[in-house]
């Protein structure tokens, strides 16, 4: 599943990214905090106590007031790796990739990524709760237990609840940061709530919505009984082409209602289809990041 | 309404597994898909048409047990009482004359061929309803199969028409195709015909004339005149088969003897070119297979070739003409006679020891073909009697008189007595002439009595009257001519069938014939030596007539018959009563009974050219001899040569200028006509209806599929 040559990809990839987004999505961001870090950020007036050392002597030499030089502090990113493994994202178009190991090849690739830029990582998949958590993981050598991890993930049977999960996924989160939730968001209960409620608690949510084409326009006619993968629930429809059009046109309408919800509230968010390779997929990515930078 | 295979509901069934898949629900395909967000949206917006969709589904159910139902009435192919009544009575008349047997040059087929296929080609389009019947016309009209409705029976009739050697009788068969067929709006008249000859000109008159006849007819019974008037003069149709030929023909072949020469013959030949072109060629004439004469000809276009040609043979045979012709029909190239065989007649004359008969005798040398013998009554007494120790059975000779007779003609042949009486009437043909007495005694029904009593000389023999009808007064006339020296003849009564052929004023029998199963007896009491009646004209031809009376011969060529018609034949080979029958037996050795009155053999319409066999004898039947060790029946010339006493031969020709014409006459109507086809059947509605519903269901499948 993931062989040498899709390390070699991941690789390949942490370079195009230091190039293109390099502190713009991941790793290495300054903070709002001062302190040890080596960059200059400001002055302040000295209180009696500070450490002498960051008084600015020059600047004493010339004006005669103590003045303590401030630094910004650099600090690690957390990167949180929400990877939807609901039976729904179990479909493929016919022999090709399913949706589920795409996304884990996608969270595979943006893994590396971010530990290539010594951020902390951490994976965990869900369906209707969180089922396995990756703790925060940082250095590159961890790639290989993140790709174990990811290899040993399987699509579970309970319908899909993001807003649950992310409610969860909250409360054990140490620190916020980025929140990646790939997935195909067919969320009976609504996939935004669980996105508004990571912007809630400060985490900056990132979309990665994936489907297939034969999601997106199905091509089957007739008396047909409709399964539910998730929930096993079954519909006997007779399915005709006006029914299909129809579906392809609320498909649209949902995939538009993803995009418009994501551009409004300034979310990071990339749609793609099984039949993409990942790493044109994180191309994508890195390009659509760009373009906001 | 009814079914002609009614036993086919039982596809009925077929609707049982279509209801049973509607109400078991039949399971439905199983599909996965992620999420049914989006079908729950659609379906939530359609369920208000859900009642819609159930009742789509029912009437789709409904469409289709219907469907299964019509289809199965179809295979049932039900018929109404409409149809019943509607149904178009076709009668095919298929011409099977001898122009029919001209192979077509375009097809390689001959026309009859052509008018077969085309007659199985309407006989398969028969339809519910519809029957038909068909006809030939060949020689004479037949029905081949009456009206049926089922379409191989009446092909399997039109593949058993043969080929005739006959004239069409187009006009015969439409009188009779309209009384087979009666409803006129009903009835289709197809005549499958070359068309050739002047025939079809006057059925064309007949097709108006009963039109005519229709329109006075009914026009006098009040509205329906016009309708009467149309179906009738629309129930013929004509499908003319075949392309224009060229042909020499012999169109006339007759022999007849030679008024000069008793032993000749003269034969009129006439060779016809039916053709635009010229012609030419020869005609080979063969008696018995030796050749007798070649003729060249050398036609123009339509030009007619006439020649008598003499010729003389005592032995007789068949007489062959033969046309080189490579034309369009060989049945006319070849024509028949027959010419009789003329053998010498042995006549004994048996004359008292002191006469001399120099009239009897002169006018009996007279006669051609006649070898007399003289002898006394004593020697002839001398002669007869051994005949009796020949045989050595008298009791065998009394049982079958003809073989008596026969050792009697082989003997003495004709046997005249003059003025002499012998003591027993010989069997045989015998003339007495001025018997001297009573005649011989025979047994009567009331014992044994003398043949005839002879009365005394008549003081004025005046004949007043004459059998006219009898072949012993042909050409000659009695009446008024006084016969000196004749006597009353007054037959014994309840012997044999007797004759008075001249009579005087007082009823005196001077003339008498005696029909005798053992041979003829003819009675002259007139003296010849007295009277002057040898010395009338009419004496040598009665006695010549007498001749030809006693061996039963015209001395007469029969003249050929042609093919088709009802021929007459005269028979005189032996007498005949008309409740006895002959038998025909034609070129292929079938047989057929013939009936006889007043001596003519009264033949049907003889269909094929050749020779034919007309015989008295019992010959083996036909079926009988097809499966004798031969294997094969007996043709005309071996029951001829098996039977010549009793039999004689009868030529026949096709000889008609109308069926040797191939040319192929305009019909200005028939391509402006066809035949009118009958209503549709009602399995064929029921088909439509079918489609129709099947459509429907097809459109709703549709909208609940596709749309």
């Amino acid at each position: 599943m993931f062989d040498a040559e899709f390390i070699k990809q991941l690789e390949y990839l942490s370079l195009l990214s230091k190039r293109m987004f390099r502190g713009q999505l991941l790793a290495q961001r300054r903070t709002m905090q001062t302190g040890g870090g080596i960059e200059f950020a400001d002055h302040r007036e000295y209180i009696p106590g500070d450490d002498l050392r960051y008084v600015d002597w020059n600047v004493y030499a010339r004006h005669g007031d103590l003045l303590l030089k401030r630094f910004q502090e650099e600090e690690d990113l957390h990167v949180y790796i929400l990877v939807d493994s609901s039976l729904s994202m179990d479909r493929a178009d016919g022999d090709g990739v399913n949706k589920f190991m795409l996304a884990r090849q996608i969270a595979a690739a943006l893994a590396y990524i971010a530990l290539s830029d010594l951020d902390r990582v951490s994976l965990m998949a869900y369906d209707g709760k969180l089922r396995s958590t990756l703790p925060l993981t940082r250095g590159k050598d961890q790639i290989l237990s993140i790709l174990d991890y990811l290899k040993n993930l399987e699509c579970s049977g309970e319908k899909t609840d993001l807003k649950n999960v992310v409610g969860e996924f909250v409360q054990r989160a140490p620190r916020t940061g980025l929140a990646i939730v790939i997935s195909d968001l067919f969320d009976q209960d609504g996939f935004r709530d669980g996105v508004d409620r990571l912007r809630y608690a400060r985490f900056e949510p990132h979309v990665v919505q994936l489907y297939t084409n034969e999601e997106a326009s199905p091509n089957f006619l007739g008396d047909i009984q409709l399964i539910d993968c998730e929930t096993a629930t079954e519909k006997k429809v007779t399915v005709t082409e006006r029914k299909l059009k129809r579906y392809r046109q609320l498909f649209d309408e949902f995939l538009e209602t993803v995009e418009t919800y994501c551009r409004t509230q300034g979310l990071s968010h990339i749609r793609t289809t099984t039949d993409v390779p990942f790493d044109a997929v994180l191309l994508k990515m890195m390009r659509a990041a760009a373009v906001r930078a | 309404m009814s079914f002609l295979a009614a036993e086919r509901l039982i596809w009925l069934w077929v609707a049982l597994p279509v209801i049973g898949f509607y109400i078991l629900k039949a399971r439905l395909r199983r599909r996965n898909v992620s999420t049914l967000l989006f079908w729950d949206q659609i379906f939530e917006e359609k369920r208000q048409r859900s009642l819609w969709q159930n009742l789509r589904h029912w009437l789709s159910l409904l469409l289709q047990l219907i469907f299964i139902g019509l289809i199965v009435l179809a295979l049932t192919d039900p018929m109404s009482r409409w149809q019943q009544q509607s149904g178009q009575e076709l009668i095919l008349i298929i011409d099977n004359s001898a122009s029919m047997q001209s192979v077509d040059s375009e097809s390689g087929k001959s026309r009859l061929e052509l008018a077969k296929e085309e007659a199985i080609e309407l006989a398969q389009g028969l339809r519910a309803g519809d029957s038909a019947a068909v006809m030939s016309v060949g020689g004479r009209v037949q029905v081949v199969s009456g009206m049926t409705d089922f379409g191989p029976t009446v092909s399997d009739a039109v593949n058993k028409i043969q080929a005739t050697d006959g004239p069409t009788r187009i006009e015969q068969a439409i009188t009779a195709a309209r009384r087979l067929s009666t409803d006129a709006n009903r009835r289709r008249i197809v005549v499958i015909s070359d068309a050739c000859g002047q025939s079809f000109r006057s059925a064309a008159k007949l097709t108006s004339s009963v039109a005519e006849t229709e329109v006075q007819s009914t026009s006098d019974a009040g509205n329906d005149s016009t309708v009467a008037v149309k179906s009738s003069d629309q129930d013929v149709y004509w499908l003319q088969v075949g392309s224009d030929s060229d042909n020499v023909a012999l169109t006339l072949f007759q022999a007849r003897r030679s008024t000069v020469d008793p032993l000749g013959y003269s034969l009129l030949v006439e060779i016809s070119n039916f053709s635009d072109q010229k012609a030419e060629g020869r005609l080979k004439l063969e008696l018995d297979g030796d050749l007798v004469d070649v003729l060249p000809y050398k036609l123009e276009a339509d030009e007619v070739f006439r020649r008598t040609i003499q010729a003389t043979s005592q032995s007789g045979g068949i007489l062959t003409g033969t046309v080189d012709s490579e034309d369009g029909l060989a049945v006319d190239n070849v024509a028949v006679a027959v010419v009789p065989k003329r053998p010498v007649l042995p006549v004994t004359l048996v004359k008292p020891v002191d006469a001399d008969c120099y009239y009897l005798k002169n006018v009996l040398s007279s006669v051609p073909l006649l070898e007399l013998t003289e002898m006394t009554l004593d020697e002839y007494n001398l002669n007869e009697s051994p005949s009796s120790a020949v045989t050595g059975d008298e009791t065998e000779l009394a049982r079958d008189p003809s073989k008596a007779s026969d050792i009697q003609v082989a003997k003495f042949g004709l046997t005249v007595f003059s003025s002499v009486v012998p003591a027993k009437l010989p069997s045989g043909p015998v003339l007495f002439v001025a018997p001297s007495g009573d005649g011989p005694s025979v047994s009567t029904e009331a014992g044994a009595a003398p043949a005839w009593q002879i009365g005394e000389e008549l003081e004025s023999a005046l004949i007043a009257k004459q059998t006219d009808d009898s072949a012993l007064l042909l050409h000659v006339k009695m009446q008024n001519v006084l016969v000196m020296g004749a006597r009353d003849i007054r037959m014994a009564e309840g012997w044999q069938p007797t004759s008075s052929l001249l009579q005087t004023a007082e009823d005196a029998n001077v003339l008498v014939s005696i029909e005798r199963e053992s041979g003829r007896v003819l009675v002259l009491s007139a003296n010849l030596d007295s009277s002057d009646l040898p010395l009338r004209i009419a004496f040598p031809v009665m006695m010549t007539n007498a001749v030809n009376w006693f061996l039963r011969q015209s001395n007469e060529i029969h003249p050929a018959v042609n093919t088709g018609v009802q021929a007459n034949i005269a028979w005189d080979q032996s007498q005949l009563s008309d409740s006895e029958e002959l038998t025909l037996v034609a070129p292929l050795g079938n047989q057929t009974p013939v009936a006889i009155k007043n001596q003519q053999a009264i033949t049907d319409a003889l269909n094929a050219t050749g020779i034919y066999c007309l015989t008295a004898a019992e010959i083996r039947p036909q079926s009988i001899a097809d499966t004798d060790g031969s294997g094969t029946s007996l043709n005309p010339e071996q029951v001829f040569e098996k039977h010549p006493q009793r039999s004689q031969l009868v030529a026949v020709n096709l000889c008609s200028s109308v069926e040797s014409d191939l040319r192929l006459p305009e019909l200005p109507d028939q391509s402006e006509r066809s035949i009118p086809a009958s209503g549709w059947p009602t399995w064929l509605w029921a088909v439509l209806i079918a489609s129709g519903f099947i459509v429907v269901e097809w459109g709703l499948f549709h909208r609940r599929v596709v749309a």
